[in-house]
């Protein structure tokens, strides 16, 4: 029999509060759901490294180490697992800190029938929602260009699925270098055009699998410039119904210049001809730590997990300030990017006339990532 | 300093008390103009110290120009050296070990 159960975990030093969430969520979740329970932070870190969770429900009021603080422990521990915040004090100052540790849900203790109802369906929801496996999402402002960028310059491995009415596409980038694309039935540069050039949708990061075969050699630098200067020759009407293929390539999709190579034949990049330092680099997995995307005048637009949102502000508006200088002093050209390399983390702030990104990322273990 | 290589457009040392010394290898790079610019860039360490940001290197992506840019903790003096961005022809190995060098002291002694 298939059986789809998953775990939650309880972390309150009221043993009274964890008997009846164990019997509670038993009850109403028909038993799909098993209960863990732990009194302190310490007992609940011990358990999620002994097994996975679907969902973590923590008080934000005990002993030793509260709820804010354990929160700021999983962000970095565990980033993915979602994590619900129970608190019988609905204070401000708790829920915005509690979101701000990486908190997704900020509830009040259930007291009622209605109210564990309310927060299974919380666990439910969060719980479906991590079982892709990556992130989704539609950002507003920030363009598909711009996520491409960061997923490269991170030097991150991802598959990106891109979808929209006319067409879906899969963008597979590994340590940070584009190596195939497919729309429709268009693949290598033409298919990565053709992905570039839809005019609205939404996208998938995935994690990264093996594409079947190699079909982009370029520098992603070139595939993105290429692929926005294309964009703009046509301007915005690049709008088919037609779904995109071989027979029926929009007008504005360049000839493929790539060939199709299987991965593993001489040519292709493969674990046997990587480097020592390949090497030492595959056994680290990239990891997004923080993200601010600012507006031009360098208000935060979007924040996920900065702590020093000021700070960063500050950064950035320096940058807006002294690079046009740089530029008109040296024949430099307008300023791009900074990116700032530490012993274990990287730094990179972009910065166009619409908007600015920073991005920071780290390199851990990849047993540490998988967990 | 060490020699120019292919691809490297001008450099500078810059003292925290503003002492600069620069050359440049390729038209259009002043000295007084890479003087204003180490000085003015180092403005960045402070924002880098307030947003925790160790960093040992930080490289500035201009639209031709690449800006590799350090400071050395012990007695605060920057290096700065502008780098043309493409890379065939770039001894990209000679600019590491410039940074090395002169995070180990050694640059201090031939300069």
């Amino acid at each position: 029999m298939i059986t789809n159960r998953k775990t939650a975990l309880f972390i309150d030093d009221d043993e009274s509060f964890l008997e009846l969430a164990r019997r509670a969520v038993t009850h109403y979740t028909g038993a799909r759901w098993d209960v863990l329970t732990a009194p302190n932070a310490s007992g609940g870190l011990a358990l999620l490294d002994q097994q996975p969770v679907n969902a973590i429900l923590i008080d934000i009021h005990m002993p030793v180490m509260d709820g804010v603080q354990l929160l700021s422990v999983l962000q970095n521990r565990h980033p993915l697992l979602p994590k619900i915040m129970l608190t019988g004090d609905g204070s401000e100052s708790s829920r915005s800190g509690s979101l701000r540790n990486g908190a997704e849900l900020f509830l009040t203790k259930p007291e009622t029938r209605e109210g564990w109802r309310e927060v299974i369906a919380a666990m439910e929801h969060l719980a479906d929602a991590q079982a892709g496996d990556g992130f989704r999402g539609v950002l507003r402002k920030v363009g598909l260009q711009d996520i491409l960028q960061l997923t490269c310059l991170a030097r991150h491995s991802v598959v990106l699925r891109v979808r929209s009415q006319f067409a879906e596409g899969l963008v597979y980038v590994e340590d940070g270098r584009i190596i195939h694309a497919q729309c429709g039935d268009l693949t290598g540069e033409e298919g990565f055009n053709a992905i570039m050039a839809l005019p609205r949708g939404e996208f998938d990061l995935q994690p990264f699998a093996p594409p079947p075969v190699q079909s982009i050699y370029q520098q992603w630098e070139f595939l993105v410039m290429e692929a926005a200067r294309k964009r703009d020759e046509i301007g915005e009407a690049p709008a088919t119904s037609a779904p995109v293929s071989k027979g029926h390539t929009p007008a504005h999709t360049p000839v493929a210049r790539g060939k199709e190579v299987a991965i593993g034949v001489p040519n292709a990049r493969s674990p046997s001809a990587a480097s020592a330092a390949d090497r030492v680099n595959r056994a680290l997995q990239p990891r997004v730590d923080e993200l601010l995307v600012f507006s031009p005048d360098g208000q935060v637009l979007h924040e996920w997990q900065s702590g020093a949102p000021s700070a960063r502000m500050e950064l950035i508006a320096f940058l807006r300030e002294l690079t046009p200088r740089i530029a008109e002093a040296l024949p430099v050209g307008p300023f791009d990017r900074l990116e700032i390399e530490a012993d274990r983390s990287r730094v990179i702030a972009i910065l166009k006339p619409e908007r600015a990104l920073l991005v920071r990322t780290s390199r851990i273990p990849v047993e540490a990532a998988s967990r | 300093m060490h020699p120019a290589g292919d691809g490297f457009l001008a450099s500078g040392l810059c003292r925290p008390d503003e002492l600069t010394l620069t050359r440049v290898f390729a038209p259009g790079f002043s000295n007084e103009a890479i003087q204003q610019v180490m000085v003015r860039a180092a403005e960045i360490f402070p924002h880098m110290e307030r947003n925790r940001f160790s960093a040992r290197k930080s490289c500035w992506t201009f639209e031709n120009a690449l800006f590799h840019f350090s400071r050395r903790p012990e007695d605060g003096i920057c290096l700065g050296v502008f780098t043309c961005r493409e890379t065939e022809g770039f001894d990209a190995a000679l600019l590491d070990q410039l940074f090395e060098e002169f995070h180990t002291g050694n640059l201090r002694k031939t300069s």
